[in-house]
């Protein structure tokens, strides 16, 4: 039995590892840090694994994981109150990468730079859902139950955030 | 459909990876970290009833019992006031009551508390009769019960007699005389008064005689009567005590009796009980003028059982003169 959840455990690591590295990164900017918190979602996974608990969507599961155990990061990093962070809307949000630190850190090409500033300068409530639908390729009910809103909703920031992303970038995208 | 540096740059990102030994590490460390650590056990895992009842029975048998009693807590206390025709009748009669019973711990505690029984059966039976529902079931049912009152009672005062005193014994004795024959004589009252209402609507004419309950309740005053204690030879002291006792409460009673007869919020009383009521104090009166004459012919035993009969009406006039709770 649980070697079927081990093996079962170990697809989904070789599939998404990376992805959740590179979500964890693009957050956080640190790459020690990021291997930590990587660490520490799919250890929550095998745990759920071995208490034989239901997941139905694994991305999903890690990425909600993921984005939890980030925005902790940044509360014991920057020592701020639930409370504090809530009133100056961080706490969905992706933070702006730090230029001094990015450049060490995400080993991303000028296109892929280009791009990750771009996704950094959209509304906040934008950013999210546009990385995880371009990058990743989640869909939008599985974006709406990592960030927990509708799927409704998630279509709503989507279209607002490509048409946003089209006038600061340039790019010629459309919605399909 | 994408932008081609748009597509380059999503590529560029997707290939932000972690390297095949940064994989292995964390996929050790994962491996590891999960056989070391056993999950984290709830701090009220301890508390939890399964592990706590599995390791002392002793506590299962205490808590389980308890959860029952706490959950029934409500059903008991909607007995509390039902009536024979309840299906809630026989927990209260069967169950409540009588573990009410037990945790009486004093003789005269148990003794008043088998009266108190008695009184409630008969009003209960009036409940009954004044809403036409006292057919020949419940009053085998409330008779057989009030039998058993009487039975317990009488127990009981046999004990308070050594364990308290015979004075407490006559107490209470009079006391339960005073209420059966006072409810015994309320109950005839209303089933007359009902009789006519219940012959127009079942178009059933004939007589209905039986009235057990009343008869059972005169029965056991007279049975406990004749448990009442017998004053020692030439103590004349606790006679004449109890004779100035029992003339002033009959004084109180007559002083009081035209105003409890008359109050404002009696207009619909009986008048049968009001005419019962005086009737009872005349002879509550004579017993005690009979006591008197006793005393002089030097029968001290039968001038005292004559007091006690006088204080036993003179109560039972109370009852049905000024107990609100008790005629209504």
């Amino acid at each position: 039995m649980k070697v079927d959840k081990k093996s079962t455990f170990e697809a989904i690591y070789k599939s998404e590892s990376n992805a959740i590295f590179r979500f964890c990164l693009l957050r956080v900017s640190n790459r020690e840090q990021s291997l930590d918190i990587t660490q520490e979602t799919f250890l929550r996974l095998w745990q759920s694994l071995l208490a034989d608990k239901d997941i139905l969507n694994s991305r999903a599961f890690l990425f909600t994981v993921a984005r939890r155990l980030v925005i902790d990061w940044y509360r014991k990093k920057k020592n701020l109150s639930l409370d504090k962070m809530m009133l100056e809307g961080k706490e969905s949000g992706y933070d702006v990468v730090d230029e001094k630190t990015t450049d060490s850190s995400v080993s991303a090409q000028s296109e892929g730079r280009y791009l990750i500033d771009k996704i950094n300068e959209l509304e906040e409530s934008y950013r999210e859902p546009l990385y995880l639908r371009f990058v990743e390729d989640l869909s939008p009910p599985e974006i709406s139950k990592i960030l927990g809103i509708s799927a409704n909703a998630v279509s709503v920031r989507l279209n607002r955030g490509i048409k946003e992303l089209r006038e600061i970038s340039g790019y010629n995208i459309d919605l399909n | 459909m994408k932008d081609k540096k748009l597509e380059i740059g999503i590529n560029e990102i997707k290939r932000v990876s972690m390297t095949d030994s940064e994989k292995n590490d964390v996929y050790r460390n994962i491996m590891s970290f999960s056989a070391r650590v056993k999950s984290v056990q709830s701090p009220w895992f301890a508390f939890s009833f399964s592990i706590v009842s599995s390791r002392s029975r002793l506590v299962y048998y205490i808590v389980v019992p308890l959860i029952i009693i706490l959950s029934s807590g409500s059903v008991v206390f909607a007995s509390q006031d039902s009536l024979p025709d309840s299906i809630l009748y026989p927990l209260k009669v069967k169950i409540v009551e009588p573990i009410k019973g037990v945790l009486s711990f004093s003789q005269k505690s148990k003794a008043i508390h088998e009266s108190g029984l008695a009184k409630k059966r008969l009003l209960e039976a009036e409940t009954l009769a004044k809403g036409g529902k006292l057919d020949v079931k419940n009053e085998k049912k409330i008779s057989t019960l009030l039998t058993t009152h009487t039975i317990s009672l009488n127990n009981a005062l046999d004990k308070v007699n050594t364990s308290e005193s015979p004075e407490v014994a006559d107490e209470i004795s009079t006391n339960f005389r005073a209420e059966m024959n006072a409810h015994a004589k309320v109950l005839d009252i209303i089933i007359k008064r009902e009789e006519p209402k219940k012959d127009i609507e079942t178009g059933d004419n004939s007589k209905n005689d039986n009235v057990k309950i009343s008869n059972t309740a005169r029965i056991s005053a007279e049975k406990i009567k004749k448990t009442s204690n017998k004053i020692e030879k030439n103590n004349f002291k606790k006679y004449k005590e109890k004779k100035e006792e029992i003339k002033s409460l009959i004084e109180t009673t007559d002083k009081n009796i035209d105003l409890n007869l008359n109050r404002e919020d009696e207009d619909e009383r009986e008048p049968r009980v009001v005419s019962n009521t005086y009737e009872t104090i005349d002879q509550a009166k004579a017993s005690l003028d009979n006591a008197d004459i006793k005393d002089l012919a030097g029968d001290l035993e039968e001038a005292y059982s004559s007091l006690l009969d006088s204080e036993s009406l003179i109560k039972e006039a109370n009852i049905l003169s000024g107990g609100k709770g008790d005629n209504d």
